[in-house]
């Protein structure tokens, strides 16, 4: 129903009409109780019935033990292996070898995963050929490497007793003191 | 919950797995070989045996060109020196201890021999006296002279700079070439 008032302009006029419908309608307390009633009812509300994984609270907590066994894991693996040894210094050990080689000499062994290009001597006078090698305490398989194809054992060292795979080694203990 | 417990299993293995998963086997060995010295890893991991002499043991006979199966039989056979080791030095054996202590063993040491070595040089001190017997056979000593040789200065309170000391001693003598 239109006012009678000319001064209200249209847009004032339902601005009131809209104002009046969103104000929230008194409910009696049988019938407020009903509703809520009904509404527990619906699926998905009311005391929770999802799965125990979707609950927020029961995923945070398994994802907790996942990640707490999983470092636990981590700390096993990581103890493994021998007890750790304590901090020690490298000692530098000199391998030397004389030989008549006609273009490289390397030295190869459990310090440097038997890479050939990991550890290559300097020649020096004499055909004698050498280098240095940063080394914890411990007990080191090595053999040297001759032109790329030949393998020598250190005639200065002890050799190996274990020789599995049929080519000369030596061995080279390091003392921690 | 059968899915969880699967998944909390693998999580709890994956480091093990992670351990034997190692980037320079998988850039020098064959899938076959591989997979063999992993597996390898795992056991030694889960009897808390250091991984990475066996690793270099893999390294070595790829370098020298041995194939796979040899290279898997070496690694085997180190495993069981490194266990026998642990039993004669005891689950608090340094890894340093325990490659000296399978060398001792491959050398003709018995458990015995490694516990008596054990208990005269505590706090990780086994390694150098356990590694220069190993040398000292393998210079072609008979076991029992080396034995006495070592376990002597072992009781006499050796340190590890005499034991490299004695076996020079010895090599030079001609008792050990």
């Amino acid at each position: 129903m239109r006012p009678e008032s000319d001064t209200e302009s249209d847009n004032e006029y339902l601005e009131r009409v809209a104002a009046e419908l969103r104000a929230p309608v008194p409910l009696s307390q049988q019938v407020e109780r009903q509703v809520l009633e009904r509404i527990a009812r619906e699926p998905g509300f009311g005391p929770d019935h999802r799965s125990p994984m979707r609950r927020p609270v029961v995923a945070l907590a398994v994802a907790a033990g996942i990640a707490a066994v999983f470092a636990l894991g981590v700390l096993v693996g990581r103890r493994s292996g021998g007890n750790p040894a304590p901090a020690v210094e490298l000692r530098s050990v000199e391998f030397v070898l004389r030989t008549s080689a006609d273009s490289t000499v390397a030295v190869v062994g459990d310090f440097n995963d038997w890479n050939p290009r990991a550890t290559p001597l300097r020649p020096a006078a004499d055909s004698l050929w050498s280098v240095v090698v940063p080394l914890r305490p411990g007990r080191y398989r090595y053999t040297f490497v001759v032109d790329g194809t030949r393998w020598r054992r250190d005639p200065s060292a002890p050799r190996a007793l274990e020789d599995d795979f049929g080519t000369p080694t030596s061995v080279i203990t390091v003392a921690q003191r | 919950m059968l899915r969880l417990i699967t998944l909390l299993l693998f999580l709890s293995l994956s480091p093990e797995s992670a351990v034997a998963q190692d980037p320079r086997l998988e850039a020098r060995l064959d899938s076959v070989t591989r997979t063999h010295v992993e597996s390898l890893l795992v056991i030694a991991n889960r009897r808390g045996l250091p991984i990475e002499p066996l690793v270099q043991k893999t390294l070595e006979g790829s370098s020298k060109g041995a194939p796979g199966p040899r290279i898997v039989t070496a690694v085997e056979s180190m495993l069981g020196d490194l266990t026998r080791a642990q039993q004669g030095l005891g689950r608090r054996a340094s890894a340093e201890e325990l490659v000296a202590g399978a060398a001792a063993l491959r050398a003709g040491a018995t458990l015995e021999m490694v516990d008596r070595i054990r208990r005269t040089e505590p706090d990780g001190g086994a390694a150098v006296p356990l590694a220069v017997f190993a040398d000292l056979v393998a210079g072609g000593m008979a076991v029992d002279a080396a034995w006495h040789s070592v376990e002597e200065l072992a009781q006499r309170g050796g340190d590890e700079e005499e034991f490299l000391e004695l076996r020079e001693r010895l090599r030079q003598r001609g008792d050990s070439p």
